[in-house]
């Protein structure tokens, strides 16, 4: 029944496209998602929009099941139809996959069923979308940083859902250097200074971090955690980088960061303080 | 339909010495000529001052690593030298796909230009100097085969007025008495108990001693440089617009294979700065070498850097702790590395095979048509390793661009 209404609302939603709202804009193509709450990634090659949504809430340790939306990038962004998609799980951290291949089903309309997504242990997992379609062979991926084992009393509480990633739903920025950000679940502002000014490719380095919390005060005293990720090739920073200290009253020194590739990185910070958790994410462009 | 013709008209002359001209080979938006830019030599910064080696940018220094790199005495069998598998006029590599010192090793030997501007040396990174990186093939039971205590003798012996002069009086040794074949031996026990057996005060002598002979044979290998390439000409001639200089640097087919390099093919993610080299270690799924054991790569290169006498935070080390940022910033995950293996330098590929860390490819094509077909499937899917759709031509341009990074090499010139 869910299906069907999914797939009644895709026919509804895709006539009025793309007149409505711009939604996430990638380079010169023009796609839009249709739910709030799905993740959303334009294909590597600008062939396709790919849109995923994870059912019955975040993806969790063990099986899973989610709807891939697929458009094509033409006027009025025609649905994908009759195209083989390939979806493949996999822990970059740990460079191996999972011992399911996830079944995928076409339900019409540019809708596809995955089913299995079998995620054998915490952590963070990329899934790798291949779509062999129309305008040919093209693929993207999600990542989810943080599946955990499903909370046995709901869920929520204090370790939220990582699973809706605020990297997989946005496309990356223009490099700004000196960025700011909001933390996720708005507890800091968080801007970076990197020296060089504009970090540079290949070459060990630092950032300065400056966290303010909500009522724009330093923030102090926290403990903080870095990752990198490279989420269209689904590989992290090839150092480790850490705060080395608090040079002033919530400016924090990072050391150790080096970018291999140009491309799109993340730079993720895991704020702790007390048993208070956040995270922010910088997204940057290495030229 | 032109667009067709001119594909046709490609595939056809593929096999063919040279392609009419192509109306884009030479055209390139002003981001590209960033690009091609940043890979030029003029965009290397000055040779690195390698903190841990104080001695790095001394001509004296240079001048006895020179000798040393050369001389054959430093092996067991009278016949292997560093020069014998970085043989200074074939890019200071050998043609072999292992090479042979004592016994065959289980790696193919690097090239040594620009060497001084990596900060892992050796295809696991198990080095992170260069004189550190020196002193594994010595002690090395199939590469030169002797020990420590044999290099302390041949300094006394035949060396000792050019070390003192840079390195100090040489420590008062029972040279003549001293066992010829003592080191830290975890692979041998009765080496490994010649060396115990001796006072501890001159085992620290000795290793002194071998420390600096690293940083003598690193000061020379420093000056092992890249001259410009036609690829670097062809980039600034790019950066000008000079149209006829472009024409003449490289054939249409060579810029084709620039633009496929720079772009859709994706070499240049790994592959990228003035050495064609990020420096980075990656799996990319090479066929093992039948009758060589499994070759852990990186995983196997964290473990020995991590625990190496010789790394940037050892005692034998000039440097101060805040010097050694890519030691204390690395990342231990064995598992993410294993099989990776350094990216090399492409600059002179041209005139090194064979391929891979261990000579797994004849020629340059066979590399090529690896990652045109099976990278994707070998390296388990990772996207950072495939190259796009390439098509046969394609291939044929990419390797005709690689072409374009040969020149001659410098060496023994203090910068």
């Amino acid at each position: 029944m869910k299906q069907l209404l999914a797939v009644f609302a895709l026919f509804t939603l895709a006539a009025c496209l793309p007149a409505g709202e711009p939604g996430h804009m990638h380079g010169e193509s023009h796609f839009a998602p249709h739910y709030k709450e799905s993740l959303f990634r334009v294909s590597d090659n600008n062939l396709y929009s790919v849109e995923l949504l994870v059912k019955g809430g975040p993806m969790t340790v063990g099986l899973n099941e989610a709807d891939i939306i697929l458009h094509r990038n033409a006027a009025r962004n025609p649905d994908v139809e009759k195209a083989t998609v390939s979806v493949t799980p996999w822990m970059p951290a740990h460079n191996h996959g999972s011992n399911l291949q996830p079944t995928v089903i076409e339900r019409g309309a540019g809708l596809y069923t995955v089913e299995n997504i079998d995620l054998i242990m915490e952590g963070k997992w990329d899934l790798r979308v291949e779509v062999d379609g129309p305008d040919g062979r093209d693929r993207t991926v999600f990542t989810f940083d943080d599946v955990r084992k499903q909370q046995a009393i709901g869920h929520g509480g204090e370790h939220g859902h990582a699973a809706i990633d605020a990297k997989a739903a946005g496309p990356p920025p223009a490099a700004t250097s000196g960025a700011t950000v909001q933390s996720v679940r708005g507890r800091y502002t968080v801007s970076y200074a990197s020296d060089p000014s504009e970090p540079p490719l290949n070459r060990i380095h630092s950032w300065l971090l400056t966290v303010t919390d909500a009522g724009g005060r330093p923030a102090t005293g926290l403990a903080i955690k870095v990752d990198g990720d490279m989420p269209a090739h689904g590989h992290g920073l090839p150092t480790r980088p850490q705060i080395t200290g608090e040079t002033g009253p919530g400016v924090y020194r990072l050391e150790g960061l080096k970018f291999s590739m140009p491309g799109w990185w993340t730079i993720t910070l895991y704020i702790r303080d007390g048993a208070e958790t956040d995270s922010a994410t910088f997204n940057l462009i290495l030229r | 339909m032109r667009a067709a013709i001119l594909v046709i008209a490609l595939i056809l002359t593929a096999a063919a010495p040279a392609i009419a001209a192509h109306p884009t080979a030479h055209l390139w938006s002003e981001a590209e000529k960033a690009t091609l830019l940043s890979l030029t030599l003029d965009a290397l910064p000055p040779l690195p001052d390698d903190p841990s080696n104080r001695f790095d940018t001394d001509p004296r220094a240079a001048t006895l690593g020179r000798r040393l790199f050369e001389d054959t005495r430093l092996s067991r069998n009278g016949k292997v030298a560093c020069a014998t598998c970085h043989i200074p006029d074939q890019s200071f590599t050998d043609h072999l796909p292992v090479s042979h010192g004592i016994a065959d090793t289980r790696r193919r030997s690097m090239p040594l230009a620009g060497a001084a501007y990596s900060p892992w040396l050796f295809w696991d990174g198990r080095a992170d100097s260069l004189w550190a990186q020196a002193l594994g093939p010595i002690e090395s039971p199939e590469e030169h085969g002797i020990s420590r205590t044999r290099c302390a003798m041949l300094i006394k012996n035949h060396y000792q007025r050019a070390y003192e002069e840079i390195f100090g009086p040489l420590p008062d040794l029972p040279y003549a008495d001293l066992e010829s074949m003592a080191r830290p031996a975890a692979d041998d026990a009765t080496i490994q108990v010649a060396w115990i057996s001796m006072p501890l005060a001159s085992r620290e002598a000795i290793t002194v001693i071998y420390a600096n002979i690293g940083k003598a044979i690193a000061a020379f290998v420093r000056t092992i440089v890249h001259t410009p390439a036609p690829f670097d000409h062809y980039a600034l001639a790019a950066a000008t617009g000079d149209t006829p200089a472009m024409e003449r640097l490289l054939a249409t087919e060579a810029a084709l294979g620039l633009k496929l390099f720079i772009g859709p093919a994706g070499c240049i993610n790994c592959h990228n700065g003035p050495l064609f080299s990020n420096n980075d270690f990656h799996k990319v799924g090479i066929p093992d070498v039948t009758g060589l054991p499994k070759d852990m790569g990186r995983a196997e290169g964290i473990l020995k850097v991590l625990t190496s006498e010789f790394n940037c935070t050892g005692r034998h080390s000039d440097a101060g702790p805040a010097d050694c940022a890519e030691l204390r910033f690395i990342d231990p995950d064995v598992t993410k590395y294993l099989g990776a293996f350094k990216t090399p330098s492409l600059r002179n590929v041209a005139d090194r095979p064979p391929y891979m860390h261990a000579g797994q490819f004849m020629t340059l094509r066979e590399v090529l048509v690896f990652y045109q077909k099976n990278a994707l499937r070998e390296s388990g899917g990772r996207p950072d390793i495939t190259h796009g759709r390439i098509s046969d031509a394609e291939v044929g341009y990419l390797e005709a661009f690689l072409r374009t990074l040969s020149s001659p090499i410098a060496f023994g010139v203090q910068p």
